[in-house]
């Protein structure tokens, strides 16, 4: 049976069991019959205090025995029940396992429900009675954050968090501090309400600037890296607890792009609004006593493209168009107006006599007695044009601080498009990386306003109040465990980690701070060393072992609690699904959880297909454990062929928590395949 | 360390098929670091067996045990007490450690599960390369820091011959000439007059089979002569 | 940090950004008052598809769905669903916020979703039961009084009578009630823009012409894609992009169209190789963090049509035939379509004339909630009151989050000063 301890049931009898064929009287009269256990007959819908009466006399009050909660949809129709355990019972969550008895239902037969049933619960006892539960630990962490940049977002956050009682070490490579406003003209005056801020940051007693620093070292873990900093007065060796990356984007002249020679009529945008800011370079350029000056300003017409490039350009246009001789045409690509008020700005300039010219390509340039000449194809006039310019001038090139692919090397950060340094992953938003204590915010993240740098600079900055708080973390006590008699330091879980929670002496140690429990490092290790509570290989092969092979056709999913998980749940209240008897879910953690040895085991116990259900790439949250359960799948298919099984009664699919109908799908495909 | 893979697995069952009862041995040195030899390895490679011989109707007891190393006997002696349970023996070590145990075990057969394949470094997880031939004399301190006979297909000891390519090997084009790699790694430590020393012709006695080493320190317990 | 004895920090909106927020506050140990005005908590982008082809598409919907599973975990946020804000004073600094509540007239405690209610109600139609799009949401039902018989003229009460555990009873009374808060986050989002303000595109009258907002709604229902009154699916899909933005009457980008619409295109190309794909776009915003590869990709899925279709009409076999002035020729081109899918900008909440009035904020000239800060949009210049999400302007999901998480450190840093 493998009932390996005590084991309280609780059985819900909800109003639609029996018309079911699934008396809930009868059947916990047969699950009683399992070894090692006790029954209690509840009805979920009475109100708390009597159900807590009932509980109160069934549980004891010393033995903790884990408990198997088997209702119809528990989770929200035993809510109050679940809530009572929890909370009032101070149940420990990992002794708690929950069975949703409308799996039970699922099958057309109305006498095979009640076998289904107490195959689920069954299965589910096997489970917990291995289950041990969780403590946690107070860990304490450095208070000291590290800001890498001088942005901004970074500058705000410093202060911010200097004000709040860290100390903060602020680390740029500039010098002098030189932060941007993605959309402002050049030269810059810092915007009204954060002019004080540069000076706040050199008076605050807590805040150690650093300008012209290079970053040599990152090591240790969530709560106490260790960095080291080359600095011009000298090497900085310091612990910090957190760090928060918003170096500043690199605005390029980069002219190249756009194809355009050399020539003092032809200016980047940044000179241009230098031209404007000097009223002698402005007469000479724009001569006041010329009838007409013609600037044409070009944006989005090559490469990458951002709102506060066409900012820029129509701030410029509106003064060109306020001195009385101007007359300004806007070449766009696409005009990305998807920034507050830009859409309203393009019409005003327009209204104001700007000629916009929605072109597909870039314009050709040639020279003409000292002149720019643009000829270009006018969708609108449905011909080709050569404007005669007397000033063209061309969009910048943002792009993300240069010093960024080291940095991420250096802090082990998952690779991020375009240079950036946040993972492309909705599961980092809005300010994480795969690191705990590592956050990326701003112009490290994307080119955007100043506006959401500053917001995302305050959510990082709750994120480390929360995390490193007086100084010291929770963290959770034995979920992720190295046995040191059998780890042999290769290093594999050391690599593997998503999270960079992994370190070594003589042995590999799982710092259970920065660790979130994803069990790569567990179905990776060579020679079994690392278990994940509480999904342990002693629980998943008693699982495996336990299956009722009479309920056929016996198929086993392994789901990724975040997503396949709750797509079967949701899956279940759909009124169409109808999922075989012998179908069985394997809740995991996370995909990269899913063991090859699962697999194989699965077969070698007469299970005839094996799902593993994860995650979409780019949408797990352990970053790329589900493509380490997709290479795990494969091989595991190469194995099974060697041994003479069919591979493709091992099936991969990844899909999301709310496509059930992806699981659905994945299920009758393997069926009709078999 | 030592690098292995596994062998086919049709290779293995049919090495063991006229036996019923199988013990397999893993090791937890070189070849779990490698990620072939190690107790999950010997798990996976049990369950297949058992795969395979359920579809043969036949009927199949294995025994799964992994051992700190199979290169020293306090680690494998342990498995004298049961190995006479089973009828033979597959050991996931290198070739010397399946030969230690199949010693110790001498009245069992022993069958390996992975092939030896070189001594070489771990690139990256899951990736290994060769560095070293065991050789008995090592250039290294002239090569700055590269071995002619491990990196050199044709293990030459006095520089390039005439077919490499641009820095290319003729024998295998994808590998660069170790030998330009050698003059540029001297190079870049000032040291390419090196280069001018000749290698004499490489003892190939110094590497004779079943070669044996007694540390100084040890010479005079084992009774050994220079 | 004192707490004000214990009231909660009320946030108004129970979408993703308010949810964002409450979990925030939440986590920092804060009580919390969530409201939320329909019945269900996950605001509009709870019914938006995953449009996750080989890869996550990036868009977020997971994101809310997973959000709010937590919420209904969390215990230290109280729920007020269908709940609606009618008075807000402040004569001490505190909040003093009076609400009417619509009871939940089916009984979470007693109802087995088995949605008998549903199908069995003869005023469906009018929307007098309501459904939830999440498995979170329990019950799935709610019954509203503006579109229920019963409310109208006491005349039926079918779905009491066929209620096979006892779970509804129409008869319980709305309340009205009173919650004093220290802080208060706005977060009653928005609704999409009236696909009427472009007449010309026939929506409402053509059954082909539906809006993203309807098609996202259907994907995640695990509807093929059907032609409406046909059964087939669809081999060709047009996507008319900025309907209901950058016009006379919304005169601003929604910033997320160019987004949903590609990203629905191409979930629609996986599901259906074969059908052909259009988008019909003014200017293509920047989408993902890599928007030039996006773009590629997009344009070997989809073809692009930079030109937005003057008019719109049926053919005799039903298909909707678009006309278009083409760009490279300059002729009128008229292409047919099984479906055509108006990409729906973000339109003011239907509320917000109101919520401003009642707690003495200003409407940008666009019907938003003005923010008293350009560079702080959660700020509206009355200390203790911020904004969070789409009330305040266009936004994506992953930016509503970062702003409602942003808003919550001002709470924060607003009730560490105030106490």
């Amino acid at each position: 049976m493998s009932i390996v301890r005590p084991i309280d049931f609780i059985v819900t009898h909800n109003l639609e069991l029996r018309p079911a064929g699934l008396d809930p009287r009868d059947f916990s009269l047969l699950v009683a019959g399992f070894p090692n256990t006790r029954v209690l007959l509840l009805d979920p819908a009475l109100p708390a205090d009597q159900q807590e009466a009932r509980l109160k006399a069934f549980l004891h009050e010393k033995a903790r025995s884990p408990v198997v909660l088997a209702a119809m949809d528990p989770q929200t129709r035993g809510a109050v029940t679940l809530k009572l355990l929890l909370e009032k019972f101070q149940l420990n969550p990992e002794l708690l396992t929950v069975v949703d008895l409308q799996a039970a239902l699922e099958n057309p037969d109305p006498k095979t429900r009640t076998l289904k049933a107490l195959d689920l619960v069954r299965l589910a006892a096997v489970r917990v009675s291995r289950a041990v539960p969780l403590g946690s630990q107070e860990v304490p962490v450095s208070r000291r954050v590290l800001v890498w940049g001088d942005s901004y977002p970074a500058l705000k956050a410093a202060g911010d968090l200097a004000d709040l009682g860290y100390p903060v070490i602020l680390a740029t490579p500039h010098a002098p501090l030189s932060p941007l406003t993605p959309s402002a003209p050049q030269p810059q005056s810092p915007p009204e309400p954060l002019a004080a801020l540069l000076q706040h940051i050199q008076d605050h007693p807590l805040l150690r600037p650093v300008t012209a620093a290079a970053l040599l070292g990152f090591e240790g873990v969530t709560g106490n890296f260790t960095i080291r900093l080359c600095t011009p007065v000298g090497p900085l060796k310091e612990q910090v607890g957190a760090v928060i990356l918003a170096p500043e984007l690199e605005i390029a002249e980069a002219p190249e792009r756009y194809g355009l020679p050399l020539h003092p009529r032809i200016l980047s945008q940044t000179r241009l609004e230098q031209v404007l800011a000097s009223p002698k370079e402005a007469a000479a350029m724009l001569d006041p006593q010329t009838e007409q000056v013609v600037v044409a300003l070009m944006v989005g017409l090559a490469g990458a493209s951002y709102p506060p490039a066409l900012r820029r350009a129509l701030s410029a246009a509106s003064r060109l168009l306020n001195r009385s001789n101007c007359q300004v045409y806007l070449l766009v690509g696409d005009a990305k107006v998807a920034e507050p008020g830009l859409e309203k700005f393009l019409r005003q300039n327009q209204d104001a006599g700007l000629v916009l010219c929605k072109l597909s390509q870039l314009p050709e340039v040639t020279l003409k007695e000292d002149r720019p000449h643009l000829t270009f194809f006018d969708p609108v006039m449905r011909e080709s044009l050569e404007l005669a310019a007397d000033l063209v001038v061309y969009e910048e090139a943002y792009r993300a601080a240069s010093g960024n692919a080291e940095l991420a090397r250096l802090l082990r950060l998952q690779p991020a498009p375009l240079g950036f340094l946040q993972g492309d992953n909705v599961h980092n938003l809005p300010v994480a990386t795969c690191r705990r204590g590592i956050y990326v915010v701003g112009p490290a993240r994307a080119v955007m306003d100043l506006e959401e740098g500053l917001a995302e600079a305050d959510a990082a900055v709750l994120a480390v109040q929360s995390l490193l708080g007086p100084g010291v973390a929770s963290a959770p006590l034995g979920r992720a465990q190295v046995d040191r008699g059998r780890c042999v330091l290769c290093l594999t879980c050391y690599r593997l980690c998503p999270h960079g929670a992994i370190v070594y002496d003589s042995r590999a140690d799982i710092k259970e701070l920065a660790c979130q429990g994803c069990g790569v490092c567990a179905s990776e290790c060579p020679n079994d060393a690392i278990q994940i509570r509480n999904c342990t290989d002693d629980q998943i092969r008693a699982h495996i072992r336990t299956l009722n092979p009479q309920l056929a056709p016996r198929l086993v999913a392994f789901m990724c609690r975040n997503s396949a998980w709750e797509a079967y749940q949701a899956a279940l209240k759909l009124k169409h699904a109808a999922l075989p008897l012998g179908f069985t879910a394997i809740k995991m953690p996370c995909a990269g959880k899913i063991d090859m040895d699962y697999l194989i085991r699965a077969f070698t116990h007469g299970i005839a297909g094996v799902l593993v259900l994860t995650c979409h790439p780019d949408n797990c949250k352990s970053h790329k454990a589900n493509d380490h359960a997709r290479w795990r799948v494969a091989q595991a298919q190469a194995l099974l062929a060697e041994a003479g099984i069919d591979p493709q009664r091992l099936l991969y699919k990844s899909l999301a928590a709310n496509t059930p109908q992806d699981l659905l799908d994945a299920v009758a495909q393997l069926r009709a395949y078999l | 360390m030592i690098i292995a893979e596994r062998k086919p697995f049709a290779e293995i069952k049919a090495a063991v098929a006229p036996y019923e009862k199988i013990l397999i041995v893993g090791c937890g040195t070189c070849v779990a670091v490698c990620l072939v030899g190690g107790e999950k390895e010997v798990g996976l490679l049990a369950s297949q067996l058992k795969l395979a011989r359920g579809l043969e109707g036949k009927h199949l007891e294995i025994g799964e045990i992994t051992v700190e190393r199979q290169c020293d006997l306090e680690f494998i002696r342990p498995l004298c007490d049961f190995i006479a349970d089973y009828d033979a023996i597959i050991s996931m070590a290198c070739g010397a450690g399946v030969q230690y145990l199949g010693q110790l075990c001498y009245m069992r057969p022993i069958f390996p599960a992975v092939n030896t394949a070189f001594i070489g470094v771990n690139e990256e997880a899951g990736l290994y390369s060769e560095r070293c031939l065991a050789c008995n004399n090592c250039y290294l301190a002239v090569t700055g820091g590269i071995c002619p006979v491990t990196m050199c297909p044709k293990g030459l000891l006095n520089g390039p011959c005439g077919g490499t390519i641009n820095g290319r090997c003729e024998v295998d084009p994808e590998r660069e000439c170790a030998w330009t790699q050698i003059y540029q790694r001297l190079e870049n430590q000032g040291r390419q007059e090196q280069m001018r020393e000749i290698l004499p012709l490489h003892p190939h006695d110094r590497r004779t089979t079943s070669g044996k080493v007694i540390h100084p320190a040890y010479k005079r317990r084992y009774g050994g002569h220079e | 940090m004192a707490f004000f004895n214990e009231k909660p920090v009320v946030v108004l909106g129970g979408g993703i950004a308010g949810i964002t927020a409450a979990l925030e506050l939440a986590h920092l140990g804060l009580p919390v008052a969530l409201v939320e005005k329909s019945p269900f908590f996950g605001g509009r982008a709870a019914h938006f598809a995953c449009k996750a082809t080989d890869t996550c598409q990036k868009c977020g919907a997971c994101l809310v769905e997973q959000r709010l599973r937590d919420l209904i975990q969390e215990s230290g946020v109280t729920l007020y669903p269908h709940t609606e804000l009618i008075q807000a004073q402040r004569p001490d600094g505190l909040f003093h916020l009076t609400f009417r509540r619509q009871p939940q007239r089916i009984d979470p405690h007693r109802c087995i979703n088995c949605g008998i209610c549903y199908d069995e109600c003869p005023a469906i139609s009018q929307q007098a039961i309501l459904t939830g799009s999440s498995p979170a949401q329990h019950p799935r039902y709610a019954i509203n009084p503006a579109g229920c018989l019963y409310f109208r003229d006491g005349s039926c009460r079918i779905c009491q009578e066929l209620c096979f555990p006892k779970a509804i009873d129409l008869d319980r009374p709305e309340t009205t009630f009173t919650l004093e808060a220290p802080a208060l986050v706005l977060a009653t989002g928005y609704q999409p823009a009236d696909p009427r303000s472009r007449p010309h595109y026939g929506y409402g009258f053509l059954p082909r012409v539906i809006t993203g907002w309807e098609l996202e709604q259907r994907l995640r229902d695990g509807a093929a894609l059907e032609i409406p009154g046909n059964g087939r699916p669809a081999r060709s899909i047009a996507f008319i992009q900025c309907v209901g933005s950058r016009d006379q009457d919304h005169p601003y980008c929604s910033r997320v169209c160019c987004a949903y619409g590609l990203r629905l295109a191409r979930l629609i190309r996986h599901r259906l190789p074969e059908c052909r794909l259009a988008t019909f776009y003014m200017d293509l915003q920047n989408i993902g963090l890599d928007a030039q590869r996006f773009q590629e990709e997009a344009l070997a899925e989809v073809k692009l049509i930079r030109v937005l279709p003057g008019d719109v009409a049926t053919a005799a076999d039903g298909t909707i035939k678009l006309r278009y002035l083409d760009e490279v020729s300059g002729q009128a081109l008229s292409t047919a379509f099984d479906l055509v899918v108006l990409a729906v900008g973000i339109a003011p909440g239907p509320e917000n004339p109101r919520l401003a009035e009642l707690l003495h904020l200003d409407l940008t000239p666009e019907g938003f909630i003005r923010s008293h800060d350009d560079l702080h949009r959660t700020a509206t210049g009355q200390p203790g009151l911020f904004l969070a999400g789409t009330v305040e302007g266009p936004r994506s999901i992953a930016e509503c989050i970062a702003q409602a998480t942003a808003a919550v450190q001002q709470v924060r840093n607003y009730l560490e000063a105030a106490s």
